[in-house]
């Protein structure tokens, strides 16, 4: 057993006893030797005032008697009565024993060394120390010892003093002190020991208990927080940390692996019935197979068949076509018959067309001939007319030649000679205004001097007076003068105004008489204008009545030349018709003979016509059969492609069946390969799960971590991002490290509450009730929808789809969410039920999981309907959904607690929800992040659910979970 | 008779104004006036009287007088007292020399400016007419018009 394989425990109490043995040893030989010679010193010092006593009686003895008797007897009498002096003896300075002289000299040299010094000199024994006291020759003693110099030694007393009891004193007292050293020793090891196994051993040995737990498997560990801070606390509880840690990660890999193995047994199940499915495909493409060979066998069958047919088809054909030829021929010869007594009959026909001809156009001339009459007639009667007319005429217009010359003429003549009369006058006028004008200008002009005078003066007068003024007194006479001067020159100029003012009016006058004569003269010389323009106007009326005088006496004779034309006309015209009615009696008569010959031919004609008839009929009729065998034989041939077409399709199909039928089996081997790399995987899952189920997990903490589960609304990934917030807010608000748990399902889910691996959970309604029922797991509080504490499941269709109500479901397919879900689940199911819709009218139905799965497979059409939350259908109405009904309201998700629980906790917890204040920002950033709807948090019991537990009753949902 | 004043009295526009006659010369009737270049804008020009050039002033202008010229125009020479040159004024047109005692002679209203009354001498009623008795030494101030 080397040091290696010794415990920590023996190891440690072998160098505590060691170390404080050397201890105790050091320090006992240290404290021994020290006492000693500290006991030394003083026993020393006692004996030597003790000798020095002794000394003095000897010498006192010594003096008072002289007598060695004397010192002998008080030696005698002395040894022993001080304590401890052993023995007491005089001796000379030669070593003589002064009572005992015959003994032998004793202790020379240190009698020697105090002769010499003077001094006294110690010797110790083992158990004694042995004091030589010199003895001076004093004044006193030189009485005796005369001999002896003064002051020199006489001799020397020895003073034996005993140690021994001091010894035995002293050994007793080290015993006494290393017993207690020893015991000391013994207790404080006691105390050591028990400080490290408190301190290190325990908690090692815990550890190492831990480690060996957890080597096999069990990872329940849990760190005592009451654990000391130090390196072996915080290892544990650093220890305590990872295990926890490895705990989620290998619960994690058990959920994963459950999965897997859930997984991989359904895909194994799916591959069975592939394998069975493709055995049973396999069957029926044989089944197929055999009934397309049977197609193909029967498909050439009816191919030879049909190839006859075609053969008998064509000899009938052939047959026909003879026939047929001949039919023609006779068809032929009878419509040349027909055809030569149809161009006789159209010759006679013509004749008697043409003489019916004649007769209309004799007709026609007659009638033409009358109508001819009658319009002569008229003619005559109108020319008569015009005849008449043109008389009139004539005499009128001579009437008017006369009238105009006679009257006209001379009036319009003489108003132009008095319009050149006013003519003149008016000119006359204007040219007497005109001098006046002149006149006046000139009177004007004349004005304008005198003014110019009168300034002249005016100015002269002015510089008159001012030089007047100038001169003073002298030129006042002057100055009078020139006054006056300046009023003649200023009334003149005032006149001259006046004047120049009427000469002006006058001008202006003038100036408008000259206006309106010149406006006369041009009226006038108008007039005259018009005057002409009248005269010339009457002679061309004048001229032209002369021309239609004239005119009419040429149309009157014309007329009369006219009148005798026309009856000449009317005669010719009566003679024309006379010969037309005799022309008209003998066509007529020609007529009545071509009718008998018309009818002879009819009859012909009738005979050929009937015969060419027939001929035609029977030769159609022929035809018409030598194109229906000729249809027959062509239809026969398509017939036979046809036959011919499906017998190579046949083939075809056939091929291909061949070539499916190997499918099947491929399909099959494929199966079983995945089949059995599926097993391979369970296996391995299988031995991965028991590997794992050896650790045993440590079950949640109670206390510094608060475990929130999450109920798989939708992805793990989502809930973990949604509930994150509320997290971090629990954890601040309880001053807990608050984990969330990812759940994976709502079954794990509920076992995880119900077990007390998650403290709280936020769970729907039917999964609450399915964990009180199996696990008395307990509402907290309810979620607040937009401020109530319900919600609603809705059901819901493509928008384009032909669902329009619930009752439409019948007979399509249908997507629930989870199977232990309330709105996703249960209360659809009972919508569809209140509807009439029975889960088994359903063509098929399935559990999507999340509801946003409810909502994709729906809008892919994989389903025709879903069942789900109304929050989730709205988050998905943009993509095309449609709601086509809403259920009543559904108690909110919850939040629920373990039934473990302590009271004070749930209160806390129950607390820090209720405070969630939609009105503040970051608590609504918690909420919403939750759901978009959510605006807090209230209490919620078991009773706001009752109504769910019923339609789960109803349902038999959630016996077995 | 020392309190007599006798003065020219004579339009401008349609305004009358007087200028005593001691500094007359003579009236003219307008004649030719040679334009003068970069002088005044007052200062029509230069005419010629009996062989002598004299300045016109165009007292309208001079005294910021607005409106068109009315009447036969007439140019009256004055000798002021500062410049042994006789100059001519520029009027619309003459009316009378007239008589009147110097008490007659009404101070112009304090309410115009200093230099507004360097131009008038005084107002003189005459037949319900107010006339200006024009200071025409201030008025023609010769060292501006020879600048």
């Amino acid at each position: 057993m080397g040091l290696k394989d010794i415990s920590l425990k023996v190891k440690i109490i072998g160098l505590v006893v060691g170390c404080l043995l050397a201890g105790g040893l050091v320090t006992g030989i240290a404290s021994i030797s020290f006492i000693k010679s500290d006991a030394f010193t003083i026993a020393t010092n006692y004996a030597e005032t003790t000798v020095s006593l002794v000394t003095g009686h000897l010498e006192h003895m010594a003096l008072s008697t002289g007598m060695p008797s004397a010192v002998k007897d008080f030696i005698d009498s002395h040894e022993g009565r001080f304590k401890g002096v052993e023995s007491i003896t005089v001796l000379t300075t030669e070593g003589k024993n002064i009572i005992d002289r015959e003994r032998a000299v004793e202790d020379i040299a240190l009698i020697n060394k105090v002769k010499e010094s003077g001094q006294k000199a110690i010797r110790t024994t083992k158990e004694s120390i042995i004091f030589y006291n010199p003895l001076i020759n004093s004044a006193a003693c030189a009485n005796c010892h005369k001999d002896r110099p003064e002051r020199s030694v006489i001799g020397v007393a020895r003073i034996s003093i005993s140690t021994k009891d001091a010894q035995s004193q002293l050994i007793y007292r080290v015993k006494v002190v290393l017993a207690g050293i020893l015991l000391g020793l013994f207790v404080l090891t006691l105390i050591l020991l028990l400080a490290f196994r408190i301190a290190i051993i325990e908690p090692m040995r815990k550890l190492e208990s831990i480690v060996m737990n957890i080597s096999e498997g069990d990872l329940s560990f849990r760190p005592n927080i009451q654990w000391s801070k130090d390196e072996i606390g915080r290892l544990t509880n650093k220890i305590g940390k990872a295990l926890r840690d490895i705990s989620r990660i290998i619960e994690r890999t058990v959920a994963i692996s459950n999965s897997i193995m859930k997984t991989t047994n359904e895909v194994e199940r799916e591959s069975k019935k592939v394998i069975a499915g493709s055995k049973t495909e396999a069957e029926s493409i044989n089944k197929l197979f055999q009934s397309i060979e049977e197609l193909n066998k029967s498909a050439s069958e009816m191919a030879e068949g049909s190839s006859r047919l075609i053969i008998s088809s064509e000899r009938a054909a052939v047959s026909s076509s003879k026939m047929a030829v001949n039919t023609e021929q006779i068809a032929q010869n009878t419509i040349e018959l027909s055809n030569t007594i149809d161009s006789a009959s159209s010759s006679v026909e013509e004749v008697s067309a043409k003489v019916k001809e004649i007769a209309q156009r004799a007709e026609e001339l007659s009638m033409s001939a009358t109508e001819t009459m009658s319009a002569i007639e008229e003619i005559d009667s109108s020319v008569k007319e015009i005849e008449s007319n043109t008389k009139e005429s004539a005499r009128l217009s001579e009437k008017v030649t006369s009238d105009a010359a006679a009257f006209g003429i001379t009036s319009v003549e003489k108003t132009a000679r008095g319009m050149e009369r006013i003519k003149q006058t008016v000119q006359k006028t204007a040219a007497s205004i005109e001098k006046l004008s002149r006149r006046s200008e000139e009177i004007g002009k004349i004005l304008n001097v005198i003014e110019e005078i009168t300034d002249q003066t005016t100015l002269l007068a002015l510089n008159a007076a001012i030089l007047a003024a100038q001169a003073g007194e002298q030129g006042k006479g002057f100055s009078v003068v020139a006054d006056e001067i300046k009023d003649l020159a200023e009334r003149t100029s005032m006149s001259t105004q006046e004047i120049a003012d009427l000469i002006q009016s006058v001008q202006s006058d003038i100036k408008d008489a000259n206006a309106a004569m010149s406006e006369g003269i041009t009226t006038v010389e108008e007039g005259s204008q018009l005057t002409d323009e009248a005269k010339e106007a009457l002679w061309k009326i004048v001229e032209s009545s002369r021309q239609s005088t004239e005119m009419a006496s040429v149309i009157e004779r014309a007329t009369y030349e006219q009148t005798k034309g026309v009856s000449l006309v009317r005669d010719a015209m009566e003679r024309v018709r006379g010969m037309s009615v005799q022309i008209a009696a003998a066509t007529s008569e020609q007529s009545k003979d071509v009718s008998m010959i018309i009818g002879a031919t009819e009859k012909v004609r009738e005979v050929a016509v009937y015969v060419r008839n027939e001929t035609i009929e029977q030769s159609m009729g022929q035809k018409q059969l030598f194109e229906s065998v000729e249809n027959v034989a062509s239809l026969l041939q398509e017939i036979s492609g046809a036959i011919n077409n499906q017998k190579t399709a046949t083939d075809n199909i056939l091929v291909s069946v061949e070539r499916i039928k190997s499918l099947p089996d491929d399909n099959r081997e494929i199966a079983f390969h995945i089949n059995s790399d599926l097993r391979a995987l369970l296996s391995n899952a299988e031995i991965l799960m028991t590997e794992l189920q050896r650790f045993k997990l440590l079950p949640e903490s109670k206390g510094e971590v608060l475990k929130i589960g999450v109920i798989p609304l939708c992805s793990p990934a989502e809930m973990h991002k949604r509930f994150t917030p509320l997290a971090a807010y629990l954890s601040r608000r309880l001053d807990k490290t608050v984990e969330l748990k990812l759940e994976a399902d709502f079954a794990g889910t509920i076992k995880d509450i119900g077990e007390g691996v998650t403290d709280i959970c936020y769970m729907t309604p039917s999964t609450f009730l399915k964990a009180r029922e199996k696990y008395g797991v307990e509402v907290i509080a309810k979620a607040l929808r937009e401020g109530r504490p319900f919600h609603r499941s809705v059901i819901i269709t493509k928008g384009d789809w032909k669902i329009n109500s619930v009752t439409d479901i019948k007979g399509h397919s249908f997507a629930f969410g989870d199977v232990h879900s309330t709105s996703s689940h249960i209360v659809p199911r009972a919508m569809l039920k209140d509807s009439g819709v029975d889960i088994n009218d359903l063509s098929f139905y399935g559990f999507m999981g999340h509801h946003d799965d409810v909502a994709r497979v729906v809008l892919s059409g994989e389903f025709d309907a879903g069942g789900l939350m109304e929050s989730v259908a709205e988050r998905f109405k943009e993509n095309g959904l449609k709601t086509i009904a809403y259920s009543s309201d559904i108690p909110e998700f919850n939040i629920c607690v373990n039934k473990d629980m302590p009271e004070d906790e749930k209160a806390l917890i129950k607390m820090a929800l209720f405070n969630l204040n939609v009105d503040k920002p970051e608590d609504r950033d918690i909420l919403q992040s939750i759901d978009r709807q959510y605006t807090g948090f209230t209490g919620s019991v078991f009773e706001d659910y009752k109504g769910v537990k019923a339609m789960m009753e109803k349902f038999k949902i959630g016996v077995n979970i | 008779m020392a309190d007599e004043i006798e003065v020219l009295t004579f339009k401008l526009t349609n305004k009358e104004y007087a200028v005593r006659v001691e500094r007359l010369r003579e009236i003219l009737r307008y004649q030719r006036i040679t334009h003068v270049p970069r002088a005044e804008p007052y200062l029509i020009g230069v005419t010629s009287v009996r062989g002598k050039i004299l300045p016109v002033i165009d007292l309208k202008k001079r005294l910021a007088i607005k409106g068109e010229d009315k009447g036969r125009q007439k140019i009256i020479i004055l000798s002021p007292v500062k410049v042994d040159d006789p100059i001519g004024i520029l009027i619309d047109s003459v009316k009378d020399v007239i008589r009147f005692s110097e008490k007659d002679l009404l101070t112009p209203s304090q309410a115009l400016s200093k230099e507004e009354r360097n131009f008038i001498e005084g107002v003189i009623e005459v037949k319900g007419r107010l006339i200006s008795l024009l200071n025409i030494d201030e008025a023609i101030n010769m060292e501006s018009v020879w600048v």
